[in-house]
């Protein structure tokens, strides 16, 4: 298995001809390594990853039909137990090295706050130029950006949503995101009731599949036919995401430590990497497109659009802080104009909710499905804080510690334990 | 005969090594609840690097963006027009038949499925 960032990679490569990726594994438990602890089962939202047989044992996930591959197991397991089975890796390498394929990378959001840490800077750095750099450098043919596409979600997404305020589209409120795919496989599995409720519109990056082989390809004047999109994404439900039948043009997808692991193995250092930018056709970005990679950024970004649509330039609001944080469940209020015609006349304010996790979204469709829900639109995000603590992102300093931990308990001498304890001391202080 | 036979030299002894093994466990105790404590720091750090971003950014807000503007002029026409129903929206299928399935098998729990704890190990 390889190793990427301290999480172990089997390598399959699923070819694109699979019927249902549903039926795959995304991840799995070595039982040799697990320390039955259950820290994966307090973060698993589905009941998927649990004692193999009976209540206790070495964990496992039970059936790919129930995961949702949000990855929260992996990157919190303190025994570094939990690895990856899909890996396109070796496959990206070989389309770079072919002159036939033109290689384009589309990086997401929070890849440009989560590779940071892989290259020793303190979390939460934005490294955007640099990233760009080491992406060429790798040789990528074309560097987009999945915030042009996130910007291009909010203006499909803020339209459907006042649609259906407006009753223009038939369609049930509160409209959910549709822009995790760990979340859209949980509404599908669990609540398929509740999906006419999610946006019809595609994640970003299935837009950026849609997109670019079409718009991109044309306007830039590559070959459709011969283009590799890779997508690079803080997630491991995107891998199931771009294998989806409904989801086109999207070649490959690998998380932030696939990336980092890349850019090491051909030697490349991100802090040596110049600032530069994105190719701007399908590359510009705004705020409200980089603020997806948090909890509530979608919402936000959102309601930016929102109020201006309704509003008009002159009573612009930006900043929505109430959607912001790691509170499971957020709230906000936005009044809507008299002169608005809604059905019936009923809604006077948009009421929004936020859902930081899959547990607390749960709350949110056990209201929807009751008819009980006071909310408008709904922004799920499956991993608590959002896609930049996602499952493809680097593992969180905290638990990449015990991870450590749990390798030196056994090797190492009672010493080397009490030095470790006391540069930990200094480093937590 | 007795199989275990302490003299008051070796009592002491074991007593003192035994507290000492307590306080090194709680020593570690503390350390590995530091640890889970600091998580929610680590993702605060995270979202704080991301809204900072945000601040600094030239254009804040979605409609903005010139090469949206552009992309709308050019190609798509307007938000929801055919050619971006095509394109940029889909549909989804439902997948409780595998619920049921392993329901019956006894694999799945619709039980424990709605007596999850709400909430994450790392709120504390």
């Amino acid at each position: 298995m390889r190793v990427c960032e301290g999480v172990q990679y089997q390598g399959i490569v699923p070819s694109s001809k699979v019927t249902d990726p549903a039926d795959l594994f995304f991840v799995q438990v070595d039982k040799s390594k697990c320390i039955e602890c259950g820290t994966c089962s307090e973060y698993c939202p589905t009941t998927a990853i649990r004692p193999s047989n009976g209540d206790d044992g070495p964990r496992e996930v039970v059936h790919p039909g129930l995961c949702v591959a949000c990855g929260q197991c992996l990157t919190h397991c303190p025994a570094g137990a939990i690895y990856e089975t899909v890996c396109y890796v070796d496959e990206i390498f070989a389309a770079i090295d072919d002159p036939n394929k033109y290689t384009v990378a589309v990086p997401a959001p929070a890849i440009r706050y989560g590779l940071s840490e892989c290259f020793g800077y303190p979390p939460g750095t934005c490294t955007y130029g640099k990233m760009v750099t080491a992406l060429r450098r790798l040789g990528f043919d074309k560097v987009w950006d999945n915030e042009f596409t996130a910007d291009l979600t909010i203006m499909e997404e803020g339209t459907e949503l006042l649609k259906r305020v407006t009753g223009e589209l038939e369609r049930p409120l509160p409209q959910f995101t549709s822009c995790c795919p760990a979340w859209v496989k949980y509404c599908e599995t669990f609540y398929p009731d509740l999906i006419p409720h999610i946006s019809s519109c595609k994640s970003p990056i299935g837009m950026a599949g849609g997109a670019g082989k079409v718009y991109g390809a044309k306007e830039a004047g590559i070959d459709a036919s011969r283009m590799y999109l890779v997508s690079i994404m803080p997630c491991i439900a995107k891998k199931f995401e771009g294998l989806r039948p409904e989801i086109t043009g999207i070649d490959a997808t690998i998380t932030t430590r696939e990336l980092a692991y890349m850019l090491k193995s051909k030697g490349i250092d991100l802090k040596d990497c110049h600032e530069d930018k994105a190719d701007p056709l399908m590359g510009t970005s705004s705020g409200a497109a980089t603020i997806f990679a948090a909890t509530g950024g979608v919402m936000e970004a959102a309601l930016r659009f929102a109020v201006w649509k309704l509003y008009g330039e002159k009573k612009r609001v930006i900043d929505f802080k109430a959607v912001r944080g790691l509170k499971g469940i957020k709230e906000a209020t936005v009044r809507l104009p008299h002169t608005l015609k809604t059905p019936h006349g009923k809604i006077r304010e948009l009421r929004v909710a936020v859902a930081s996790g899959l547990k607390y979204a749960k709350v949110l469709c056990d209201q929807v499905r009751a008819g009980k829900s006071p909310y408008h639109f709904i922004e799920v995000m499956a991993c608590p804080g959002g896609c930049v603590c996602g499952g493809g992102e680097p593992i969180l300093p905290g638990v990449r510690e015990a991870m450590e931990r749990a390798l030196k308990r056994w090797y190492g001498s009672l010493k080397k334990r009490l030095q470790y304890y006391e540069s930990n001391k200094l480093l937590n202080a | 005969m007795r199989l275990i036979e302490f003299t008051r030299r070796q009592f002491i002894k074991a007593g003192m090594i035994a507290t000492g093994g307590l306080l090194m466990g709680l020593k570690a105790t503390n350390k590995a609840y530091a640890a889970i404590k600091s998580l929610a720091d680590y993702m605060k750090d995270r979202l704080k690097g991301i809204y900072k971003h945000d601040r600094e950014m030239e254009i804040r807000c979605s409609q903005d963006n010139p090469m949206i503007k552009y992309a709308y002029k050019k190609f798509f026409g307007h938000p929801m027009s055919d050619l971006s129903e095509k394109l940029l929206h889909t549909e989804y299928q439902d997948r409780s038949a595998i619920v049921k399935k392993l329901e019956q098998e006894g694999i799945f729990s619709r039980k424990a499925f709605d007596s999850l704890k709400i909430g994450y190990p790392f709120e504390g």
